[in-house]
C-alpha cells in the first residue's frame, strides 16, 4: 500500500514536471513572441495599426498572397489527386522515383528551389530567348511568385491522400466497376467520400504553407513593391525599413490567417474520427 | 447444360505462374466450390471469370459466349467480395440499389426490388443503416443482396465466410446454400476450408499450385482421391511409410507413403466383441483427446502411429490401455498417383461408418 502511494506520488511529480517544461517552452517560444508582436503592432494605437493594414501596398501584397495560394491550391489539387491515384492504383516502372520526387520540396531548401527556377527561366537560361519572344516573363514577375509557391506546396495534398487510398484497397472500386459504374463516377461516388477529410486536411496544410512561403518566393519575386511582394516579403521589407509597427501589424494579419487555418484543421480532424 | 467453361487458361503475374492450363465446365444451376490451399490460384480463377483479371491465354465461355474481351459488368455476373466491399458511405438500401440505378431501372421499380431483396435476406427495416452499423453476418447478407439485385445468371463469391466468426458461419453456410438453391442461380465460391466445400457445394474443383487437381462431387472426391494431393488434402490422415503389420491388405510393390483416415479405423477395447477379429491388430493407446461428441485416439501398432476415434456412447479407453485396431482402407500414394487399398476381409461391407 505504502509502495503504491509512493509510486503514485512520484508519477504525479513527473507529470507536473513534464507539463511544466512544455508550458515554459511554449511560453518562451510561442506565446511571448506572439503577444509581443500584437503588443508592438498596437503600440502606436489602433489608428496606426489600421492605417498600416489598409496601406495600399499591404493590400496589394495580400492580394498577391491570395492569388498565389489559390493557384497553388488549384494546381496541387489536380496534381496531388492524380499523383496519389497513380501511385496507389497502378504498377509501373519508375513508381518509386516519382514517389520520392514528390517529397523533394519538403527536403530541399526553398531558397535553393528559388535559385533553380531562376537559373531555369532567368536571363542566362537557354529557354529565355523563347520565353522572351513569347512575351512571357517569369522571373521578377507574378508568374515566378506563383511557380515558387506551387513548387514548395505540391507534396502536401498527395502525401495526405496516398496513405488513405493505400489502406482503402480496391475492393469497393472493383465492386462498383462490376456493376458497370464508369471510371470518374467511381472516383466521385465511391472513392472520394473516403479521402475527403484527408484531402481537405491536405488543402489546409497546402494553403498554410503557400501563404507563409518566404525563401523561394523571395528569390524569384525581385521585391518589387506593390507588384511582386507577397505578405511575408512585405513584412520583411517594412522591417528592413525600420517600420517596426508596420511590420508587426502586417505580421498580425498573417497570424490571423494562420489561426483561422488551425481552427479549420481541428474541425476536420474531429470529423475524421 | 454447361453454363461456364474455362478452356486452357494460363495466367502469370510477372514470373509467378498463377494458373496453368486450367480447364473445367460448370453446369447451369450448380453450386460449385473452388477449393485449395492459399496460393493455389483459386481466387485468380474467380477474378478471371469476373473479368477483374485477364488471362494470358485461353478462353472463358459464359452461356455459350466467349467473354474474353467483355468487361466484367457485361458478363451477367454478381460478385461477393471477401470483405464484402460494401460502399461505406452509402446506406444498405443505396448499396443494393447501385447496380439497378446504373442499369437505369425506373425509381419506383428500384424501390420495390430493394424492399423485396431486404425481405429475402432477412434485413427488412434495416435499409437506412450504414454498413458499419451492421454485424458481420448482416453485412454478408447485404453483399449477397447487392450482388443478386440485377438478376445475374452467375454468382461468384470470394471466401464468403472467411471474415465471420465460427458460430455465425455455420448458420450462414446453410442460409447461403438454401438461398442459392432456391434462386437456382449458377454459383462459384472460393474457399480454403474443406469442410465448407464439402458441406455447401454440389461439386468441388480442387486447385493446387495453379492447376486443377480433381473435379467431382464432395462424396466422390472425398472417397476416391485421384491424386496424391487430393488424398492428403481431405481428411485428417495419419501418414505412414509402410503398412506392415496391418492385416488383410494385398501386397503392393511400389509406393511412397500410406495414408490412413480416422474414419477408416475402428478401435476395440480388449474385451469388446469384434466381428472380424482375425483382421485386427493389437496396439497400445498413446493419447486420448476429447473432442466433444467423440474422442480422438492415437494408438501405436507395432512401429506405427494410427489415429482413430470412438464416439461418446462407447466405453472410454484410457492411455496405456491395450486395444485392437481394425483398418478398413489404406490410401497409397506414389508421386502424383493414388491407389486405394481396401481390407479384403471386409470387401463388400459398408466401409463408411
Amino acid at each position: 500500500m505504502d509502495n503504491t502511494s509512493q509510486i503514485k506520488k512520484e508519477n504525479r511529480l513527473v507529470k507536473w514536471l513534464l507539463i511544466g517544461v512544455c508550458a515554459v517552452f511554449l511560453a518562451v517560444m510561442l506565446v511571448l513572441p506572439l503577444i509581443y508582436i500584437i503588443y508592438t503592432s498596437l503600440a502606436a494605437g489602433f489608428q496606426k495599426f489600421f492605417s498600416e493594414i489598409t496601406d495600399p501596398y499591404t493590400i496589394k501584397a495580400m492580394k498577391l498572397t491570395i492569388i498565389a495560394t489559390v493557384w497553388a491550391l488549384a494546381v496541387n489539387t489536380i496534381f496531388g489527386l492524380c499523383a496519389a491515384w497513380c501511385l496507389t492504383r497502378f504498377e509501373f516502372k519508375g513508381k518509386k522515383v516519382i514517389s520520392a520526387l514528390i517529397d523533394l520540396p519538403l527536403t530541399i531548401s526553398p531558397v535553393i528551389a528559388g535559385l533553380v527556377f531562376l537559373l531555369t527561366y532567368g536571363r542566362q537560361s537557354i529557354l529565355y530567348p523563347l520565353l522572351d519572344r513569347l512575351g512571357v516573363s517569369i522571373i521578377f514577375a507574378v508568374p515566378g511568385v506563383v511557380l515558387a509557391t506551387i513548387f514548395v506546396t505540391f507534396p502536401y495534398i498527395a502525401r495526405e491522400v496516398i496513405p488513405v487510398l493505400n489502406s482503402l484497397g480496391t475492393d469497393e472500386e472493383e465492386a462498383a466497376a462490376l456493376m458497370g459504374m464508369k471510371g470518374f463516377t467511381i472516383f466521385r461516388k465511391i472513392t472520394f467520400p473516403h479521402i475527403r477529410f484527408a484531402f481537405l486536411f491536405g488543402i489546409v496544410l497546402c494553403s498554410a504553407r503557400a501563404m507563409g512561403e518566404f525563401g523561394a518566393v523571395s528569390v524569384l519575386s525581385g521585391h518589387l513593391k506593390g507588384l511582386t511582394n507577397t505578405l511575408p516579403l512585405h513584412v520583411e521589407m517594412l522591417y528592413q525599413g525600420y517600420d517596426f509597427t508596420g511590420a508587426f501589424a502586417v505580421s498580425s494579419l498573417l497570424i490571423l490567417m494562420a489561426i483561422v487555418i488551425l481552427i479549420l484543421r481541428n474541425i476536420f480532424e474531429k470529423k475524421d474520427v | 447444360m454447361e453454363y461456364v467453361t474455362l478452356k486452357n487458361i494460363n495466367k502469370t503475374y510477372g514470373s509467378y505462374q498463377a494458373s496453368t492450363d486450367v480447364n473445367f465446365s460448370i453446369e447451369k444451376g450448380k453450386l460449385v466450390a473452388l477449393l485449395g490451399p492459399s496460393g493455389s490460384g483459386k481466387t485468380t480463377i474467380l477474378r478471371m471469370i469476373a473479368g477483374l483479371e485477364k488471362q494470358d491465354s485461353g478462353d472463358i465461355i459464359i452461356n455459350g459466349q466467349v467473354v474474353n474481351d467483355l468487361p466484367g459488368s457485361k458478363r451477367g455476373i454478381g460478385f461477393v467480395f471477401q470483405n464484402y466491399a460494401l460502399f461505406r458511405y452509402m446506406t444498405v438500401a443505396e448499396n443494393i440499389a447501385t447496380g439497378l440505378k446504373i442499369q437505369k431501372m425506373p425509381k419506383k421499380q428500384i424501390q420495390e426490388r430493394v424492399e423485396e431483396l431486404l425481405e429475402l435476406v432477412g434485413l427488412k427495416g434495416l435499409g437506412d443503416r450504414y454498413p458499419n452499423q451492421l454485424s458481420g453476418g448482416q453485412r454478408q447478407r447485404v453483399a449477397f443482396a447487392r450482388a443478386i439485385a440485377p438478376n445475374p445468371q452467375l454468382l461468384l463469391l470470394d471466401e464468403p465466410f472467411a471474415a465471420i466468426d465460427v458460430k455465425v458461419r455455420q448458420e450462414l453456410r446453410s442460409w447461403l446454400r438454401e438461398m442459392i438453391t432456391n434462386l437456382g442461380i449458377t454459383s462459384i465460391f472460393v474457399t480454403h476450408d474443406q469442410d465448407e466445400a464439402i458441406e455447401v457445394s454440389d461439386e468441388i474443383i480442387l486447385t493446387n499450385r495453379g492447376r486443377i487437381e480433381q473435379i467431382g462431387t464432395p462424396a466422390d472426391i472425398y472417397a476416391n482421391p485421384q491424386t496424391a494431393f487430393t488424398a492428403q488434402f481431405f481428411g485428417k490422415n495419419a501418414v505412414l511409410k509402410d503398412y506392415e503389420g496391418l492385416r488383410s491388405f494385398e501386397e503392393v510393390p511400389d509406393f511412397d507413403q500410406v495414408l490412413i483416415r480416422p474414419e477408416f479405423v475402428r478401435i476395440y477395447k480388449e474385451n469388446e466383441q469384434q466381428q472380424f477379429s482375425a483382421t485386427s491388430s493389437p496396439g497400445k493407446v498413446l493419447d486420448v483427446v476429447f473432442r466433444g461428441d467423440s474422442s480422438e485416439i492415437t494408438v501405436q501398432v507395432g512401429d506405427k502411429i494410427i489415429v482413430g476415434s470412438r464416439s461418446m456412447g462407447e466405453t472410454p479407453v484410457n492411455v496405456g490401455e491395450n486395444v485392437y485396431v481394425l483398418v478398413y482402407r489404406l490410401i497409397l500414394t506414389r508421386e502424383e498417383q493414388v491407389k486405394i487399398l481396401d481390407n479384403y476381409v471386409l470387401l463388400g461391407d459398408d466401409v463408411f461408418m
